[in-house]
């Protein structure tokens, strides 16, 4: 491996920051690798499929990469790349949404052909996670996207609600008032899923 | 603490957002109110759920995934040919500039861009120690790697050993974008020359022909613009600096599957990306061709999918199964249905092979199921790795599977089933060549990029069907037989570059599926003549660049102990007449053996005798064939040129078709008995799966 990480005596971000920007591109991979993990799983349950979530994530290192030069160290890194990173699952999110009648009946057609569900889950995994998962995924893609974004960062991201305000461009009440929102529309939905 | 103010803070108090004293309000609240209580061990639970979900994994790749895109819109941001440079702050210039490719090749000026391209991604590529080096202050330039250096500014470097693979696959499409691009529309580039040959005849000699596809006929196009002679020297744009936008280029008229996403360079407001803030803020439009990228599949393993066919073509599994195991991302690349009506089928079947094989697809054999058995085994950086020893070889997994394709029986409900995997250049030629085939009739009922074949026949037909009233020429066939007879594809099918040429094409009967119909080509028909001149040109170039490097390639140079089985020519058994092609028998015939045909007649078994080429066969260029006549002459040459340039030897071939593999990332079905560990529909990068359904016409 090229890079080290942060953990083990690498650069530190603004380093890494200020070498891209100076010009050495290779060094931006050390950004993707520290931080991929952590935006990977955060984009998957906003956009709802792995597919998806690679187009974005690539989408949103690019997009950070071209614009890496603004980023000024206010906030930190990882803030600043999930911010790009919302926003562009967001967005990927509405274009999908305007697929035309016609190619959503062309991809339901081929779905009754017997193409796979392409967020199909693992059929290695014992058959009721995969069932819980899959329900915990439609539960959030029910969710309209300012309550389902503060919903994935805190629960499943474990944001503070001072990084999503952040991230989320909102006050810190917003976030609680949303996220209190979003949990409480969840929790009809998922309460079969509940333990005893 | 009222119990509405303490359920707007529940959530807050289980995360310990809440002050002290608030989250105390709370606790004393709870305690004492039932429905409070139980609203929050609900929103626990629901937290609990959430918490429970496995966590996703940043798919595989990505970090190389990005810097490949980062790579590439370094490049494209370079000015094309003919483009001022935007930004003349920076300056990189290859060696090749030095030695100038148009001197070296003595052809016109439409060879020169596409090699001056070629020659330019070729020493990019990973193995080649010719790559660009920069135009730099003193000690600037760094060893392997390419500097865009700035007066007084950081230099942008390409880390060109580490992220080979990637530049190499970025100067591949950036050379594919510049041709399409530098000739104003994709019908323009290189690789359709064989259409644009045969729609330049139909246009021209039948003016009220219908259009096949208005773009490719509304679109006359300008003149080439001069040769990029010094296209490496035009400076890329610095990192900072967004690439210029391009237009869409228009689908070209065979263009298969999705490669008009690769050729269309879509790119945002440079204004709107350049705002950080706006986004961050979610209002950049920018899209990037990264989202393009996604379609080709860049991150499959080629086993996996060989396996896969294999499999079905074995009976194993149905050809169901190709659907099945397709996720999304793959959707486009297998859903090419091509289906064809033929007047017979076992005819149809063997001019299919003869496609096949004149377009370097290597036939599975059965007893050879093994995913392995497919796999292309290269050195390990490449074919032209001996030429470099100061390249440290790839890593292995980038080092396998190279091929022009695969194809493989199968038969399904009574029809007969093609599975064709091969890249979507090499597929586009497929489709041109097919739309000249009288007996291969695409259905109606095809995918819908197949169905520009059909268009493409339909016009054909049109036009030969006023030619015959107007008795200017011989019918149907005209301009198949005419085109085929000088073409490169009848004789590197035939297997015989010795006999390729103005000479052989006197004697050897024209390609095609029918011969019983009339092939006579009219008296006067000047823009075929031309097609056939410059397409007996290239032929000849050919032979001569093949015969000349068989000879300077001994067989104790061949690698010994890879898969890799030099087809030139493919030395196969001859098939017995009544099993041979229409198109081939007058050819067999006059041969006295139909040696090196190539054809492993026969429908559905697959193909006797011994292996007809080693699986995994990789084709020289001149060796392979047909369509591909020009863009595969200019390879060569760009090849033959680079030689020169460097005046070594020679080397071990060329390579074509996708890039490495060596990428995982499969995604997972939902039969995970299919096949082995991985059950993805796992394509190299560029690759498409082809299910060619064979008909009874009604």
């Amino acid at each position: 491996m090229i890079y080290q990480s942060a953990s083990s005596g690498g650069p530190t971000d603004q380093e890494v920051v200020t070498r891209v920007v100076g010009g050495d591109a290779a060094a931006f991979g050390l950004v993707v690798e520290r931080y991929q993990d952590r935006l990977a799983n955060a984009v998957t349950r906003l956009v709802g499929s792995t597919e998806d979530a690679r187009d974005v994530l690539q989408d949103t290192f690019i997009k950070a990469y071209e614009n890496l030069e603004g980023f000024r160290g206010g906030s930190s890194l990882y803030t600043w790349l999930f911010r790009i990173a919302v926003n562009t699952s967001l967005s990927h999110r509405r274009k999908r949404k305007w697929v035309p009648m016609s190619s959503a009946g062309a991809e339901d057609a081929n779905a009754g052909e017997g193409w796979a569900d392409p967020s199909a889950p693992d059929p290695a995994e014992p058959l009721e996670a995969r069932e819980v998962e899959a329900q915990v995924q439609r539960a959030l893609d029910a969710l309209d996207e300012e309550h389902r974004t503060v919903v994935v960062l805190r629960d499943i991201q474990h944001c503070d609600y001072r990084e999503i305000a952040e991230i989320l461009g909102v006050p810190p009440g917003t976030v609680k008032s949303r996220l209190h929102r979003a949990r409480l529309m969840l929790r009809d939905k998922l309460k079969p899923l509940f333990r005893a | 603490m009222l119990c509405e103010e303490t359920r707007e803070n529940l959530s807050a108090y289980l995360d310990k957002e809440l002050s002290a004293e608030a989250a105390a309000a709370v606790r004393v609240h709870v305690d004492q109110c039932a429905g409070c209580r139980e609203l929050l061990d609900d929103l626990r639970a629901t937290v609990d759920v959430l918490d429970r979900l496995p966590r996703c994994p940043a798919p595989e790749h990505l970090a190389a995934d990005v810097q490949r895109e980062i790579e590439r819109r370094m490049l494209l941001a370079s000015p094309g040919p003919g483009e001022a440079p935007e930004v003349p702050q920076e300056r990189t210039l290859p060696l090749h500039r030095a030695n100038p490719i148009p001197r070296l090749l003595g052809v016109a000026a439409t060879l020169l861009l596409v090699a001056g391209i070629g020659v330019f991604a070729y020493l990019g590529r990973p193995g080649s120690k010719t790559g660009p080096v920069a135009v730099a202050p003193k000690g600037a330039v760094d060893t392997g790697t390419e500097m865009v250096k700035a007066e007084g500014k950081p230099a942008v470097k390409f880390d060109q050993f580490n992220a080979s693979p990637a530049a190499r696959r970025s100067l591949d499409e950036k050379n594919r974008m510049e041709d399409a691009l530098a000739f104003k529309g994709p019908d323009k580039a290189p690789e359709f020359a064989e259409s644009r040959a045969i729609l330049e005849v139909v246009r021209k000699d039948a003016a009220t022909a219908p259009s096949a596809n208005g773009a490719a006929t509304s679109k006359g196009g300008p003149a080439a613009p001069a040769a990029p002679t010094d296209l490496a020297a035009a400076p890329p744009a610095p990192r900072t600096a967004r690439p210029a936008e391009a237009p869409p280029a228009a689908m070209p008229q065979l263009q298969l599957g999705d490669a008009s996403k690769e050729l269309g360079v879509k790119e945002s407001d440079p204004k709107a990306k350049s705002a950080v803030d706006r986004v961050a803020g979610g209002e950049s439009k920018g899209e990037g061709l990264h989202e393009k990228q996604a379609v080709a599949g860049d991150s499959y393993d080629a086993d996996a999918m060989l396996g896969l066919i294999a499999s079905v073509a074995e009976g194993a599994a149905p050809v169901e199964k190709l659907r099945q195991a397709a996720t999304r991302e793959n959707l486009k690349q297998v859903e090419n249905q091509l289906v064809i009506e033929a007047r017979s089928r076992e005819a149809a079947n063997k001019d299919l092979v003869l496609l096949f094989d004149a377009n370097g697809l290597v036939p599975l054999a059965a007893g050879r199921a093994t995913p392995g058995d497919y796999a292309m085994k290269v050195p390990a950086a490449g074919p032209m790795a001996e030429e470099d020893e100061a390249v440290t070889p790839a890593a292995p997994a980038e080092a396998a599977h190279r091929s022009a394709g695969y194809y493989y029986p199968a038969h399904h409900n009574g029809e007969d089933i093609w599975i064709v995997v091969t890249d979507r250049d090499n597929l586009s030629r497929f489709g041109s060549q097919l739309a000249l085939a009288d007996g291969l009739t695409v259905s109606r009922t095809s995918s819908e990029p197949l169905r520009d074949i059909r268009k493409l026949q339909d016009q054909l037909r049109a036009t030969e069907g006023e030619q015959a009233k107007g008795g200017r020429g011989g019918g149907p066939g005209d301009y198949r037989g005419k085109l085929a007879a000088t073409g490169s594809l009848k004789s590197k099918v035939a297997g015989k570059p010795g006999q390729a040429g103005p000479d052989a094409d006197k004697t050897e009967a024209p390609y095609t599926a029918h011969p019983a119909e009339p092939l006579a080509p009219p008296a006067e028909m000047p823009a075929a003549k031309k097609v056939q001149e410059v397409r007996q040109s290239e032929a000849k170039a050919d032979e001569a660049m093949l015969r000349e490097r068989s000879a300077s390639l001994p067989a104790a140079d061949q690698p010994k102990d890879t898969a890799i089985a030099r087809a030139e020519p493919r030395r196969l058994p001859a098939p017995a007449a009544e099993e041979m092609p229409h198109a081939m028998k007058a050819k067999a015939g006059a041969d006295g053996a139909g040696e090196g045909l190539g054809v492993n007649a026969g429908f559905p078994t697959p193909a006797p005798g011994p292996a007809p080429a080693k699986p995994g066969t990789v084709m020289e260029k001149g060796g392979r064939t047909g369509g591909a006549g020009a863009a595969m002459g200019r390879e060569m040459k760009r090849e033959q040129a680079d030689k020169e340039e460097d005046g070594k030897a020679t080397h071990a071939g060329v390579f074509f078709g996708a890039a490495p593999a060596g990428k995982a990332g499969l995604a997972k079905t939902a039969d995970k008995s299919l096949h082995g560990p991985t059950f993805g529909i796992p394509l190299q990068p560029n690759q498409v799966i082809l299910v060619i359904r064979v008909q009874q016409a009604k």
